[in-house]
């Protein structure tokens, strides 16, 4: 087989090769999975001289525990999961703050929502500014889980079911957690908005 | 109704076009300038989440991993070697026969035909099953064996 025809493989001709002792099928994975494993390290851990660590480990502990891949989601879902899980990891073995434990007292700190009087404030500032920074910027104050599913859902548009598998947490709180993430988000806008830093 | 402004999970619902509105709240929505301003806020920032850069590593994540994947030279289908024991062991299997043919036609002379028969058919399924097994567990602790050391392959 030509290298080129390596990328029409399917996820179990692709297993099947690596399984095989074939290198260069597992290269074609990291390429195929690059983005998504960047978007979920990139979300979770924001210390970016981690990266390269994580992202070797994520790839290696697929390569070693592709032989227990049975197939029962996407090849791309199952390599997220093994990089949500690590980054997971990562974050309780350093203490770092992890799901819901800013919410709360961000949301009582900015308790405001958007009144009449407010009435498409939020898109006419997001016209007026650098919309993407400043987006950015209230994205990174979310706690990391719920940063990470915002991006999985908006971004990568993957489904609830597909996001369930790689977080192995109940749809209800995934629902929940962007719900609230999203709140925060526009809570902040708002905040930012009257606050005159736009 | 129209005097309760809709719950924010609604609003939130309304611009991810996921969720019906009952009669009343869509009345509610057509009278409501905030409840309105609040859908279109949302659909706003739903809309600019899509469109946020994404992350990407700032290193060759490629070249960084494949370092690490141990290059195996022999392919699973290329084991032929695999075969050889039974290059051996066929004709020496055979030349035991005839040397012993004698003694081997003493020992089953007095069976009959269809007892013979279905004797030798269940020695040769055992015999394959028992070699099958065999090569299928090898092959299983030689797979264990390179997840488990990779660097050992």
């Amino acid at each position: 087989m030509k290298p080129s025809d390596l990328h029409l493989l399917s996820d179990l001709q692709l297993v099947d090769r690596i399984l095989g002792g074939d290198s260069q099928a597992f290269r074609l994975v990291v390429q195929r999975t690059e983005r998504l494993v960047a978007q979920i390290v990139g979300k979770m851990i924001t210390r970016k001289e981690d990266h390269p660590d994580l992202a070797q480990e994520i790839y290696l502990k697929a390569y070693r525990s592709l032989g227990g891949f049975r197939f029962q989601a996407r090849l791309s879902t199952w390599i997220a999961q093994i990089s949500y899980n690590t980054c997971f990891d990562y974050l309780r073995k350093k203490k770092l703050v992890l799901a819901g434990d800013l919410l709360e007292n961000q949301e009582e700190e900015h308790p405001l929502l958007p009144s009449a009087a407010d009435e498409g404030s939020i898109e006419k500032m997001m016209v007026q500014k650098d919309r993407a920074a400043l987006l950015e910027s209230c994205m990174q104050e979310l706690p990391p889980v719920q940063r990470t599913l915002v991006s999985l859902y908006h971004q990568q548009e993957l489904s609830y079911a597909e996001i369930c598998t790689i977080t192995n947490l109940p749809e209800g709180t995934v629902k929940n957690y962007l719900f609230r993430a999203r709140r925060q988000l526009q809570t902040r806008l708002l905040h930012l908005h009257k606050k005159g830093d736009l | 109704m129209n005097q309760l402004h809709l719950s924010d999970q609604t609003l939130q619902l309304l611009a991810s076009q996921s969720v019906q509105l009952l009669p009343e709240e869509e009345a509610h929505l057509k009278s409501c300038a905030q409840c309105a301003a609040q859908v279109t806020a949302y659909t706003t920032l739903f809309g600019e989440l899509k469109l946020l850069p994404e992350p990407h590593f700032s290193f060759d994540v490629e070249a960084l991993v494949m370092e690490k994947i141990p290059v195996v030279k022999e392919h699973r289908t290329d084991k032929w070697w695999l075969w050889l024991p039974l290059l051996v062991i066929a004709p020496a299997g055979a030349t035991m026969g005839y040397v012993f043919r004698s003694q081997l036609n003493e020992l089953f002379s007095g069976l009959p035909g269809l007892e013979m028969a279905l004797g030798i058919t269940a020695s040769v399924c055992l015999l394959m099953l028992g070699a099958y097994d065999l090569v299928r567990n090898y092959n299983q602790r030689l797979k264990n064996i390179e997840n488990n050391f990779p660097s050992a392959t």
